[in-house]
């Protein structure tokens, strides 16, 4: 499986064309036949899923997903036995600033884009002792993998989306 | 006479003070005679753009000359609450925002948030949040909160916004 890791401004390893076009055709379908909730706090205005950890139906994906298990140890350094799942959709005007996913558990976060907008919706990196500026802009590529380790150097965000719709399925690895 | 202030607002200063003082909370809509002027005026103040990611991207005036310049809110708000309160012109545009980061400040004591925006569309975002309760503020009015320890944010300026948000956050002096 090819992937891609770079270590600024913190690590992180990126897969493109994760899935078949059968699959990811599936899971999008799956995906969209959710029912999505809209979240709103300081941090953020989107809509998301409960944990579908147990969905029968995304079993193969979470199959796929822990089938990552040796590359996360021998790239990262870190053991994982477990994901946590849900499904993230963003419109028009939605955001998520920046944070870094630190929460008891959490080891590594990942995010597969199922659906790309238009405009925006970009994954932003910043570095936490130079935080001004974005380092890294990871665009929403459909059927890309993002996974990064989380610490209090993983400040991420996602930008507004300006035009269009974002779908992806994330959480954590335990 | 106050004389930025609707002139309703002095003639019930007295049932004013007795809401406030039983809910702990009130609203006061149409507040200021002119918030256009008053929001024109704060605009020309030197002000400083502030950006820390994990916090806030806003701009803020806490100059000297804003003190006098509301001068007849601080004395109002002096009869209403019996405390001095301090303002700070806080100006949000596209993209700016605040977060209840976890070494936030909480405010203690008395605050009172007044929103002086031109026209407004809460489409745009920018609503103020008091700990996990969004408030809905509207255009010319002043929010007077009593409580013993809060945290305040302001929620994100998305791309639709047309205007700059201008809110001026009145609060106590610190105590020596």
């Amino acid at each position: 499986m090819e992937f891609e890791k770079k270590d600024e401004p913190f690590a992180h390893i990126i897969f493109k064309d994760l899935l078949s076009s059968v699959a990811l055709h599936e899971i999008k379908e799956i995906i969209e036949s959710q029912p999505f909730e809209r979240k709103s706090a300081d941090l953020f205005d989107l809509e998301q899923t409960t944990d579908l950890s147990d969905e029968q139906s995304l079993s193969g994906l979470r199959e796929k997903m822990l089938s990552l298990k040796e590359i996360i140890k021998n790239e990262l350094g870190i053991d994982v036995t477990s994901l946590d799942m849900s499904a993230m959709h963003y419109q028009e005007c939605d955001y998520l600033l920046c944070h870094d996913d630190q929460l008891e558990g959490r080891k590594i976060a990942y995010i597969l884009y199922l659906a790309k907008p238009e405009q925006g919706g970009e994954l932003l990196f910043r570095s936490s002792t130079e935080p001004y500026d974005v380092q890294v802009t990871i665009p929403p590529l459909e059927n890309t993998l993002v996974l990064f380790e989380v610490s209090n150097k993983s400040l991420h965000e996602v930008s507004e989306i300006i035009k269009g719709e974002r779908l992806s399925i994330g959480g954590w690895f335990h | 006479m106050v004389s930025l202030i609707t002139h309703d607002y002095d003639e019930q200063q007295h049932a004013i003070q007795q809401i406030f003082n039983t809910e702990g909370i009130v609203l006061l809509q149409e507040f200021l005679l002119s918030p256009k002027k008053v929001r024109k005026e704060i605009q020309k103040l030197p002000s400083t753009k502030l950006f820390h990611p994990l916090r806030h991207r806003w701009t803020v005036c806490t100059d000297m000359q804003l003190r006098p310049m509301l001068n007849d809110v601080r004395e109002y708000l002096k009869m209403i609450t019996g405390e001095t309160l301090d303002p700070t012109a806080y100006i949000l545009e596209k993209g700016d925002y605040s977060i209840l980061s976890d070494d936030i400040q909480e405010e203690h004591g008395i605050v009172a948030f007044m929103e002086i925006s031109n026209k407004w569309d809460d489409k745009w975002g920018g609503k103020l949040g008091l700990e996990n309760e969004m408030v809905h503020l509207p255009k010319n009015s002043l929010l007077l909160v009593s409580t013993h320890r809060h945290r305040w944010f302001i929620k994100y300026i998305n791309h639709l916004a047309k205007d700059d948000k201008v809110i001026v956050v009145f609060r106590e002096r610190k105590k020596k």
